[in-house]
């Protein structure tokens, strides 16, 4: 195993997630590796340094007043509610909601007349990494190619822009594991805004 | 409390029961505070984003069906909210074309390692690191790290597996240690 994979269990072990059997491993690697020994002293040093970092707590006074504006706030939210109050933001857009539903229909039926199979097969996208994944089982080679394709192909179409703050991941293999739930939204919007066009 | 208490409070509080919403705000309003902090690094955003958070899980909590914590919901909560100041802020640094980085990590960059002589420097030139990293590693590691969240906890939170928690982690760890490389050895030389 690559010390990669085993730099990867002393972070596991520093969050108390690694098992007995993989820290037996792991200890038997730490004392033939030098540097992945040195590698667990700088991160057993910047777990400490960043215990150190936490925050004291937050003084008992301002936690009231917090409270307390608070407290202020929800009772005349509740007011407005029990009066019956304005049209809730929800209803205010409800005018909208028809036009929105016919849309949807008529989308539905030209996506699934005018369009082939494939194109329905992609409309999860989250579905469509995970059977990628699938296939892949594991190996990072294939894998970090996928990755490569994928990302330029996104950024090509000008579709990275979201992710510019983790423009590293892009390189990663599996980096889609590492995506939210609303990044991967944001992206298959994007691709199901190409088809279209 | 223990879950049956805490399921018991956010039934009230689905039913309108204020009393018994304030109970859950006193329960997570320190552990809201200090996480959206982190985000932030400024004391009156935080102030203004965690009342937003309790205000608008109030405001929600009729479609919040119990199959997570509350605490997993409030603090997916905080997160969203934080993520979309943070991004608002970096639309307004690249409007006033200012430099992407904090003060804070501008120095760490620019400071040679002669100059971090002490346990004390490093912490500041961590905290910096720590605000430096991309976010989606930067939320595992305050979750973690700071909060003590377990990775199972922590992935609830994120929306994601325990694994991936287990990978951001394992990342994120590596572009501290990278980053703090020279001033970890000198630390480590002194000890």
């Amino acid at each position: 195993m690559k010390c990669e994979h085993y730099q990867r269990w002393v972070s596991d072990d520093l969050d108390g997630v690694l098992t007995a059997k993989k820290r037996r491993r792991l200890e038997s690697h730490l004392s033939a590796c030098a540097a992945c020994w040195s590698y667990r002293q700088e991160l057993a040093l910047i777990q400490a340094e960043a215990g150190a970092l936490e925050a004291g707590p937050v003084a008992a006074d301002y936690l009231e007043e917090f409270t307390a504006a608070i407290e202020k706030k929800l009772r005349q939210e509740k007011e407005v509610a029990d009066r019956g109050g304005p049209v809730p933001p929800r209803w205010k857009w409800a005018w909208v909601s028809v036009p929105l539903a016919l849309a949807l229909i008529f989308g539905i039926v030209f996506f699934r007349s005018g369009r082939d199979g494939f194109r329905n097969e992609i409309f999860s996208f989250e579905a469509c990494l995970d059977r990628v994944f699938e296939e892949i089982g594991g190996d990072e080679k294939i894998a970090a190619d996928f990755s490569r394709s994928l990302s330029v192909s996104l950024l090509e179409g000008g579709e990275a822009v979201v992710l510019e703050d983790d423009i590293d991941l892009w390189s990663e293999p599996f980096f889609w594991q590492s995506l939210s739930d609303e990044d991967l939204g944001w992206i298959e919007e994007e691709i199901k805004k190409g088809i279209r066009s | 409390m223990d879950d049956d208490g805490e399921a018991r409070l956010v039934e009230r509080a689905q039913g309108g029961d204020l009393a018994a919403y304030t109970e859950l705000v006193h329960r997570y309003r320190e552990r809201i505070y200090k996480t959206i902090y982190r985000f932030t690094r400024n004391h009156d955003d935080t102030d203004d984003l965690a009342q937003e958070t309790f205000l608008r899980a109030f405001k929600e909590l009729r479609r919040f069906r119990r199959r997570s914590g509350f605490y997993t919901w409030i603090y997916r909560i905080a997160l969203n909210l934080s993520f979309n100041l943070l991004k608002k802020r970096k639309k307004e640094m690249a409007g006033q074309q200012s430099a992407v980085r904090l003060p804070g990590v501008e120095k760490a960059m620019l400071s040679g390692p002669e100059a971090a002589s002490s346990a004390g420097e490093l912490r500041d030139r961590l905290a910096a690191a720590v605000d430096s990293l991309p976010r989606l590693f930067r939320s595992a590691f305050i979750l973690v790290v700071y909060q003590g969240l377990t990775h199972g906890q922590a992935a609830r939170v994120l929306g994601c597996s325990e694994n991936t928690v287990s990978w951001r982690m394992h990342k994120a760890r590596k572009i501290l240690q990278s980053e703090l490389r020279p001033f970890l050895k000198e630390v480590t030389d002194e000890m």
